[in-house]
């Protein structure tokens, strides 16, 4: 689904991310941790064509994401605020993502029905806009819009942090079901262990750049990380 | 205390990234400034020569203070737009332990800070100096200019008492302005006569200048008056602005959905315009822009310069499109990852910010037309202008977006606001203006003035034919540069 060659990402200089080759199949969670500044987001953005890479590439289903589009059809994401149109009220923005993916009305409606719970009643009818949502509930509307397109692909950064215990509790239901029944390829950055050894199968440790762990999520895993980042 | 509410007020002043910016653009914004002081210093020392030339038969201190009063009303008018509450600066001071009066105290002697207050000084003091001090004795002139300076200050203390109630309402500002103009009326057709009290007042004055308590209490009034209300208002949830109004107009543009994905996007940058603070600033300005011909066409001076005229039915014609176009991605800088990485065309994108440059230049071009009464020549030449800003400026707007990468906080007003406003800005308006100027001039000197007007339209015509492969042009060009114009627009401050 998702293929890197040589990847490479300098700032001034110093390289802050440097993949020679990884291979993310098509259904596989990927769970992706590191200290700040281990370059998840800029992995992330560098998948999303935001920022330009100094060499290398990134193929989705075969094709190189930067300079093409096609990705966008089937490509979900929320990284950060800059995904909200804070102007809106969340109704607008589902209904602007929505649209902007062909989504039919009744879709969109019912989309919205089956969020409900993640929502907890505090996003849809207040009338706010978003920038006038707590960061928590901004988080669940840039995670819920990114998901309401129904992507092949999905890519969240961080999206368990500041969100409250119940509605981590939810979403890591819910991504667990994506995966199960529509074989949604996920990639998840997190700097909680335990949640993201419960939600993906496939770890991969970034430090300073480079890939340093790449396992298979066992009952041991959780015990490795916590042991790896223990003596960083 | 106050100590150290000067060193931070210093500091925020010095540290602010208006300076941080490059010294280009400080110089450019410091020229303006510098001639702009000139302005009012000339026009203040030679008022009294304006005024004895604008009504002949009667001293230039009895004018004076029969119009003074509208210069107040103008002047507190303006400070509504472009005077701020310091009220959001004040939230970090608020748990700490310092006593809300002086908070309050601070925030009112900051309000002194305001250009406007110093006005005076370059407009009225040399009348006082030179007129009044001949005309009258010295002590007079001084007690004179004393009560100008304390009426500044009554509606400097005013506005902050007025400007925190109509926050909380904004309509009250159609009221306010509802206000003005019907003692305009009024006093035009002679019903109540403001400028008579005026008058009344200054003649009063110099008579007696136990008359400066007037404007010395009024000061003091609304001072104390301020200092109550500030104290019982700073909270959170008073300070900040309220939320969510509810703007529904852009509601009822639901039918631009019909228009596929370019119809969403034109809604969605429609939202923007009207919901935050910063564009919508562009929205009031759109009156200015269309009455700047008013300036000029009435004046045979300006009539015969044709390039001056297209230079001011550019503007009168393209205003909107002009002020918007600058910044036409940057307006959308803080989501701008969003519209990279979601299911946007770049195509579609581009075609959505064409039309929303096109279509409102439409509608405002219906404005315009009454200008006939100046001649038909003007009306002609905002006719080629009108195609020329639809042909060639809006396809050159869509290329130089590509140009700033400068990221724009929507949440503050416009005016005298240079936040996200670089050199590229100026550099790239003037080609706008002056490039069909340089067109025009020497075909109407050469051939005359219609085979110029046709040449203008013509170009216009031209750039609407082909303003597809135009459109591409710019796409291609933002392709090769988006990853330093989002790279931009995440750098905040």
């Amino acid at each position: 689904m998702i293929k890197v060659n040589d990847l490479t990402k300098a700032y001034g200089g110093e390289t802050v991310l440097n993949i020679p080759t990884l291979t993310i199949t098509k259904g596989e969670s990927f769970g992706l941790v590191g200290n700040n500044g281990a370059g998840k987001t800029t992995f992330f953005r560098l998948i999303l064509d935001l920022i330009r890479g100094n060499s290398g590439t990134v193929l989705s289903k075969d094709i190189a994401t930067a300079g093409s589009e096609h990705w966008k059809d089937y490509t979900g994401s929320y990284l950060d605020e800059g995904f909200l149109i804070d102007y809106l009220t969340p109704e607008e923005y589902f209904q602007f993502v929505g649209k902007i993916n062909k989504l039919s009305q009744q879709e969109i409606e019912e989309f919205m029905v089956s969020f409900e719970d993640l929502f907890n009643g505090e996003i849809l009818g207040n009338k706010k806009y978003i920038r006038d949502l707590s960061k928590g509930n901004q988080k669940k509307v840039g995670i819920s819009a990114a998901i309401m397109t129904n992507p092949e692909i999905l890519i969240l950064d961080e999206p368990f942090s500041s969100l409250d215990p119940t509605t981590q509790f939810r979403l890591k239901k819910l991504l667990k079901e994506l995966q199960e029944e529509k074989q949604v390829t996920m990639l998840i950055s997190s700097h909680d262990l335990n949640h993201v050894t419960e939600v993906c199968k496939r770890i991969v440790v970034l430090h300073q750049g480079d890939i340093v762990h790449d396992i298979e999520t066992g009952k041991d895993t959780l015990k490795e990380l916590e042991a790896y980042f223990a003596v960083q | 205390m106050i100590k150290w509410f000067i060193q931070h007020q210093w500091k925020q002043a010095i540290r602010s990234s208006i300076w941080q910016k490059n010294a280009a653009l400080n110089i450019i914004i410091g020229f303006f400034m510098v001639i702009m002081l000139l302005y009012l210093l000339a026009l203040g020392f030679f008022l009294d020569k304006l005024l004895e030339d604008i009504v002949k038969d009667a001293n230039a201190d009895i004018t004076l203070s029969k119009i003074i009063i509208y210069y107040f009303l103008f002047t507190f008018l303006m400070r509504f737009f472009l005077q701020s509450l310091p009220a959001m600066e004040i939230i970090p001071y608020l748990h700490l332990r310092i006593k809300r009066s002086t908070i309050a105290w601070f925030m009112q002697f900051k309000s002194l800070i305001s250009f406007f207050n110093f006005i005076p000084f370059l407009l009225f003091l040399p009348f006082a100096l030179g007129y009044m001090r001949e005309e009258f004795s010295g002590f007079q002139s001084f007690i004179w200019f004393l009560s100008v300076f304390l009426f500044e200050l009554t509606s400097n203390f005013m506005l902050i008492y007025f400007k925190r109630k109509f926050t909380l309402n904004p309509k009250l500002i159609l009221l306010l302005i509802g206000a003005i103009g019907l003692i305009i009326a009024l006093d035009k057709f002679d019903l109540f006569s403001i400028s008579n009290i005026s008058l009344w007042y200054f003649t009063q004055l110099n008579a007696n200048w136990m008359w400066i308590f007037l404007p010395l209490f009024s000061t003091i009034f609304f001072v104390f008056w301020n200092l109550s209300m500030i104290q019982k208002n700073s909270y959170l949830d008073d300070l900040s602005p309220k939320k969510t109004e509810g703007e529904n107009l852009s509601a009822k543009l639901n039918l631009l959905q019909n228009f596929g994905k370019t119809g969403e996007l034109v809604l969605g940058e429609i939202k923007l315009i009207l919901r935050n603070k910063r564009s919508k600033s562009v929205v009031f300005l759109i009156p200015f822009f269309l009455l700047y011909g008013l300036f000029f066409y009435p004046q045979d001076l300006y009539n015969d310069k044709m390039g001056f005229l297209v230079f001011v039915g550019i503007f009168v014609t393209g205003g909107f499109l002009i002020a918007y176009g600058q910044y036409l991605m940057a307006w959308e800088s803080s989501h701008f990852d969003f519209i990279l990485s979601s299911n946007i065309g770049i195509h579609d994108y581009f075609k959505a910010k064409y039309f929303l440059l096109v279509i409102p230049t439409l509608i405002l071009y219906f404005f315009t037309i009454p200008y006939m009464y100046f001649g038909m020549k003007i009306f002609w030449v905002n006719f080629a202008a009108l195609f020329y800003n639809l042909g060639v400026n809006a396809p050159l707007l869509l290329y130089t977006a590509s140009y700033n990468k400068k990221r724009m906080d929507l949440s503050k007003g416009a005016m005298m606001n240079y936040q996200g406003v670089g050199v590229n800005n100026f550099i790239l308006v003037l080609p706008l203006l002056a490039v069909p100027a340089l067109i025009f001039w020497p075909i109407s000197v050469f051939f005359g003035h219609i085979p110029a007007v046709l040449t203008l339209g013509g170009l216009g015509v031209l750039g609407l034919i082909f303003n597809q492969s135009l459109i591409k042009f710019a796409v291609n060009n933002f392709k090769k540069k988006r990853y330093q114009i989002a790279e931009g627009y995440r750098q905040k401050g």
